[in-house]
């Protein structure tokens, strides 16, 4: 069969239709959308009395919350019992969700508002704990352990320099903290920090800009 | 000659830390002179160094952490939900729910008690007692009934005239004799 002509007079279009394939950018935006109407829907059933359905977010995000709240905290237990209440404080506040913001952006609200929390009621006590073992008796996995390869000195030297970064998260007020290390250690970009703080770009900066100052003044000495 | 006379100052503490901890998104542009100064850039690199070693840290114990773990706590969660549930649904006894209540708004416990309270007291000092229930009834429909009854009467009194009238012109006018049944 003979191909139909041109009257047009356009270029021919690629048979295959390039808008119904979209691009790993756009097909993680259609999935992002997918999975907030999936969870939208899992919310408004769990409202109406289907509790067992919450284990799906516990399950979801329990990793997440935890790690967050680990880097945080630097305390394994309080960490487990921070995460639990997260959860439970998001269970109670369904009512109240209105799924503005995606569940994680929510839940991370929570999460970082429970460690302040339990940061201001724990002061003056150093909130970091033993800021995870930072002398070296924690387990580093051998990709991340400079001691492969380095010298003794080196090594300590890092060691140093990473109790220092501890401490200097010590010293920051909670938001600050919480700033800093959604940024350098969940890697979130300045608009998802100020989405889940609820600060602006502007403030986030700030409190990123004084974090890096507060680093400076504990390794002044070390140059 | 060193890096720095041929391409300016060594990097500032806050420059290395900046360059490490940037408080800007995006790759920051690299200075002339920390492309060419070896002491700077072991100050930047062993800055680094030291951050990725707590990160990596962090990521250590998560992954130690042992698979057991994680269903504990979810199971841990989910039982605190679902007697969350269950007292959102208040299944708690009334007395206990009352009491919780109480207990979490003392104030509004406190207000609530005086003002049923006051509203006891009031009702049982204004209440009329010993007054008579039936009487006041009767008396107000006393004087409709005694209207009535002299209504009647007097219709009563009417009809007896009117017969006796009757009665009268009967037994004086002669031409209705013959209409009147010989009984009567």
């Amino acid at each position: 069969m003979p191909e139909p002509e041109n009257l047009s007079g356009e270029e021919p279009r690629d048979t295959k239709d390039t808008r119904r394939a979209p691009g790993p950018a756009q097909a993680g935006r259609i999935g992002n959308l997918v999975e907030r109407a999936r969870e939208a829907a899992l919310i408004e059933r769990i409202r109406r009395g289907e509790v067992d359905l919450f284990e799906h977010f516990v399950r979801t995000y329990q990793k997440r919350v935890f790690r967050l709240v680990y880097t945080l905290v630097r305390d394994a237990s309080e960490a487990d019992s921070t995460t639990q209440d997260v959860f439970v404080k998001a269970f109670k506040g369904l009512r109240d969700f209105k799924g503005e913001a995606a569940f994680e952006t929510w839940i991370t609200r929570i999460a970082i508002n429970s460690v302040r929390d339990g940061i201001r009621r724990k002061k003056p006590a150093v909130a970091f704990g033993d800021l995870g073992g930072l002398d070296g008796g924690d387990e580093i996995p051998a990709a991340f352990d400079p001691g492969d390869g380095t010298s003794p000195e080196r090594d300590l030297l890092s060691r140093e320099i990473r109790k220092r970064i501890g401490l200097a998260l010590v010293d920051l007020s909670p938001r600050q903290r919480a700033v800093f290390v959604m940024k350098h250690y969940e890697e979130k970009s300045i608009a998802e920090i100020g989405e889940v703080t609820g600060l602006d770009e502007g403030t986030v900066k700030s409190h990123l800009f004084r974090a890096a100052r507060k680093l400076r003044e504990r390794l002044e000495d070390l140059r | 000659m060193s890096a720095v006379g041929f391409h300016g100052r060594h990097l500032t503490s806050e420059e290395i830390v900046a360059r490490v901890f940037p408080v800007h998104e995006g790759a920051l542009p690299v200075p002339l002179h920390l492309s060419v100064c070896p002491e700077c850039q072991e100050k930047v690199g062993r800055l680094r160094e030291a951050w990725l070693l707590d990160k990596g840290a962090v990521a250590g114990v998560l992954e130690e952490i042992p698979p057991g773990f994680w269903a504990q706590q979810r199971q841990s969660v989910l039982s605190r939900v679902q007697d969350e549930a269950g007292k959102a649904a208040g299944l708690a006894p009334f007395p206990l729910r009352w009491t919780a209540r109480a207990v979490r708004r003392p104030a509004i416990a406190a207000a609530s008690l005086a003002a049923a309270m006051a509203l006891v007291a009031g009702i049982s000092v204004f209440w009329p007692h010993g007054t008579p229930v039936a009487p006041a009834v009767s008396t107000a429909a006393a004087p409709r009934a005694a209207a009535s009854r002299d209504l009647v009467s007097m219709v009563d009194v009417r009809d007896d005239e009117l017969l006796r009238g009757v009665d009268q012109s009967l037994s004086e006018d002669v031409s209705f004799r013959p209409l009147i049944p010989e009984e009567v």
